[in-house]
């Protein structure tokens, strides 16, 4: 999710950063490329696959297409999971905006 | 002295309370004349809303009007998409006004809700056609990907709004579409009196071209090749013989969209 959210922001340091991250935790970087340039793979379950096109929406906030990829991610995850997965998405987008910022003015 | 001191009280507390009374009424008025300019927002933004791309409306307020006119428009990369009706001028000439704008709205409105869930914007209608952009607005890594599936959903969505005009026995619909992406001028454009968020350049124009060629290549939904280097793998294509169009030197490869290899939820 971050890395996805990375890449929609245009947060160069911040992709670099958790794309390793990711390669280290086992996505190989074949996978990786694939989910980052159509948020999508064959090594994504059902549920990954869900939480990426989820990251994307939280990008560019628009709250009718986010309420309705927030309600279609409610009925996949359970309810401590969905809380996480909005707190990650709220997490990354501040960490590579505040990234994004740092680097325009770098 | 004690009476003196009671006295002073009583006054000191008529005035505290004179005092609190009015900041009271003041903080009242104010909260009024808040709710209201907010409503009065929400009317703007709604009828904005009608007007414009929500996106656009939301950067004009964020940047300020007076900046927004000339600061907005950027040279970038975005997809452009053209869709057209097929036979629509022979479909006008046999339909009743009212009932030709009743089509035609369901034609806008389904096309416009396909290209929305996507993350397009319209651009603007042009007759009975519509053009509408892919990061244009915002930057939008995943442009290509989202028009495509825009297309296809705007396949599904006449498929649908024909069943339901075949109910009220009114000719069905057919659509041609047009995707390129290259580099345009993104921004607001037009009078002092009025604006648009437009994309402008070889992109859209060669998009419109590529609509042109569905009707030659008997196809609905035709891509350019630079949209096809961008995009995802598990989106069918069909290679079409090169042609030559209006006001480019080369001939354009174009491929057609048959669908996706995938079904999958999200």
């Amino acid at each position: 999710m971050l890395a996805v959210i990375a890449r929609g922001l245009g947060c160069q340091a911040c992709a670099t950063e958790i794309e390793e991250a990711v390669q280290r935790e086992g996505l190989g970087e074949p996978a990786l490329g694939q989910v980052l340039t159509h948020l999508d793979a064959p090594e994504l379950d059902d549920t990954e696959r869900v939480l990426v096109r989820f990251a994307r929406e939280t990008i560019w906030y628009e709250p009718a297409a986010l309420q309705r990829r927030t309600r279609a991610l409610r009925d996949r995850l359970s309810e401590p999971q969905l809380i996480e997965s909005i707190g990650v998405a709220s997490l990354a987008n501040g960490l590579c905006r505040m990234g994004a910022t740092v680097m325009d003015h770098s | 002295m004690s009476a003196a001191v009671v006295g002073a009280a009583l006054v000191l507390t008529m005035i505290l309370t004179g005092a609190c009374y009015r900041q009271w009424r003041r903080n009242q008025a104010l909260q009024a004349q808040l709710q209201a300019a907010a409503a009065d927002l929400e009317h703007l933004q709604l009828a904005c809303s009608r007007l414009a791309p929500a996106g656009v409306v939301q950067q004009l307020v964020a940047d300020g009007t007076r900046d927004a006119m000339v600061a907005a428009a950027e040279r970038k990369i975005a997809t452009a998409l053209f869709v057209d009706l097929v036979g629509f001028t022979e479909l006008s000439e046999r339909l009743e006004p009212a009932v030709l704008v009743r089509i035609l709205n369901g034609y806008y409105q389904h096309m416009s809700d396909a290209i929305g869930e996507h993350r397009g914007q319209v651009g603007s209608y042009i007759g009975d056609g519509i053009v509408a952009y892919f990061g244009a607005l915002q930057p939008n890594p995943w442009q290509c990907d989202d028009a495509v599936r825009a297309a296809l959903a705007m396949r599904e969505a006449i498929r649908v709004y024909n069943v339901e005009l075949d109910r009220e026995g009114l000719p069905h619909l057919s659509i041609g579409v047009g995707i390129h992406r290259g580099l345009g001028l993104a921004g607001l454009v037009g009078s002092r009196e009025r604006k648009e968020f437009s994309f402008l350049g070889s992109p859209v124009n060669l998009a419109a071209r590529v609509q042109a060629l569905t009707r030659l290549h008997q196809v609905d939904i035709l891509v350019t090749e630079a949209l096809r280097a961008e995009l995802d793998k598990t989106i069918l294509l069909t290679p079409m013989p090169a042609e030559h169009v209006k006001g480019f030197a080369e001939p354009v490869v174009t491929y057609a969209v048959k669908g996706t290899i995938e079904s999958r939820p999200g």
